[in-house]
């Protein structure tokens, strides 16, 4: 019975939404103008990988990015990279544009694999 | 085991109950009384957005929405739409709010749509719903610890269980990886034996950590390990070429633990790989690697360091306009 009650505790506390803590999140820190700049933070355990998917406006290019991007249409505007065996910590993703951009024009998505479940995690990144 | 059941009820309560905390951006609003909701055609948004080059993280960004929700949109899974998210769904594909009602359909009352993206039942009876679904398996929990108690010792787990991981399907040619995952019961470091005993048509290669014994006549491989913690052993299969293949290539094994000398338990997990012309790592079959199968291949094989898992065809794949089978030549062609 002990047994039992300390489980359901633990399902209870485990389950409150408001304790968990994403693995992953991501911020812009820029995203006006001729550069757009993520920051992405990993915390333990982090997943073992990580894409981060850029959507642009149709008539902007990109001129260059840091770390490389891995995957670049140009129409669409989406630029994806892939992250892979990143351990805990921050790391900033910079991308120099052709055109000037608002930050409404623009929109991003990280996606992984929870490293607790397995589950696919899917999440928006707005400006 | 007791903790088991209270951790198998978390993850049921935090990632299949649909709790109000954790919903989306569209399931979070209230569909308002007495609004009309109006169905939208999805096939015409699909045509669109993509006659005008957007995508759907484009178009879910313009409307504040998630690209989940769009792919719903298009798929006509979910055809109720609220009017202002149809507005901006036009506004964002540069048309009339008439170009993307499906005139077909009758427009629903939004206060009696069924719960979807766009219009959910109020919060309140999901959390009723929760808690009457956690009561139900707060009560299966204890239930299964009163049982567990009285279940004879002979009934226990093995003290290691090894666990196959195969892909659903390869292609004949094309090395697959397989992973055979050892799960310890206890913090005991038990020696064991794990062999592997491969089908007519398929040959192994390229064991991680690398085979203790290999016999090519029996087509049999053996790793000697002791796990401490759970632990994965890897290799690269293959469906060879010009051989007599079933539609399903079988995987057998087994594993053996010191002390259990001649009881040797068949390995779990996967059993099968069907010969389909698909690269391995297509597991929806459409000619691409997507998003969510590239993560699937990098957790899962990820860690096998020396594995030859030819990570740049996928990752070509992934990052081009998928691949085609070339049936003359038996091989995946990337359309870059």
């Amino acid at each position: 019975m002990f047994l039992a009650a300390l489980a359901a505790l633990l399902c209870w506390q485990v389950a409150a939404p408001s304790l968990a803590k994403e693995p992953v999140s991501c911020r812009y820190l820029v995203a006006n103008g001729n550069r757009i700049e993520l920051e992405v933070t990993v915390s333990a355990p982090p997943p073992a990988t990580l894409i981060i998917t850029q959507s642009l406006p149709p008539d902007v290019s990109v001129v260059s990015t840091t770390p490389p991007v891995k995957k670049f249409s140009q129409r669409p505007g989406e630029a994806k990279w892939l992250i892979m065996g990143s351990g805990p910590g921050t790391t900033v993703i910079g991308m120099n544009l052709s055109k000037p951009v608002r930050a409404n024009q623009i929109g991003g998505e990280m996606i992984y694999n929870d490293p607790a479940t397995g589950a696919p995690v899917r999440m928006p990144i707005a400006p | 085991m007791t903790l088991i059941f209270g951790m198998s009820i978390c993850y049921y309560w935090k990632n299949i109950l649909p709790g109000t905390e954790t919903m989306t951006d569209e399931s979070q609003t209230i569909a308002p009384q007495n609004t009309v909701a109006p169905k939208i055609d999805g096939h015409n948004i699909r045509r669109l957005r993509e006659g005008k080059g957007l995508t759907q993280l484009y178009v879910a960004t313009v409307v504040g929405v998630t690209t989940d929700t769009i792919s719903r949109w298009e798929n006509r899974r979910y055809p109720s739409i609220k009017p202002e998210n149809a507005k901006k769904l036009a506004e964002a594909l540069d048309v009339t709010l008439n170009e993307i009602i499906d005139q077909t359909a009758p427009a629903n009352e939004a206060a009696e749509a069924l719960p979807g993206p766009d219009a959910i039942a109020p919060s309140l009876s999901l959390n009723n719903r929760r808690w009457g679904i956690g009561l139900a398996l707060f009560l299966a929990a204890f239930i299964g610890a009163v049982l567990l108690a009285w279940w004879p010792q002979s009934h226990q787990p093995l003290r290691v269980t090894a666990t196959r991981i195969l892909p659903p399907h390869a292609p004949i040619g094309l090395p697959f990886p397989v992973a055979i995952t050892l799960t310890p019961a206890t913090a005991e470091a038990i020696p064991l034996i794990i062999s592997e005993t491969m089908a007519q048509e398929c040959a192994a290669m390229d064991g991680v950590p690398p085979f203790n014994a290999a016999n090519n006549e029996t087509r049999t491989f053996k790793w000697i390990s002791k796990p401490e913690g759970q632990t994965i052993l890897f290799y690269m299969a293959m469906i060879k070429p010009h051989s007599p293949t079933r539609p399903q290539v079988p995987f057998a094994g087994e594993i053996t633990l010191h002390g259990d000398t001649g009881v040797m338990n068949p390995i779990g997990g996967d059993v099968n790989v069907t010969v389909a012309p698909y690269h391995w790592a297509d597991r929806n079959r459409d000619y691409m690697i997507d998003d969510e199968e590239i993560l699937t291949v990098y957790d899962t094989f990820g860690a096998a360091t020396g594995l030859r898992l030819d990570a740049s065809l996928i990752e070509d794949i992934w990052s081009g306009h998928g691949y085609r089978w070339d049936a003359i030549r038996r091989q995946l062609v990337v359309i870059p």
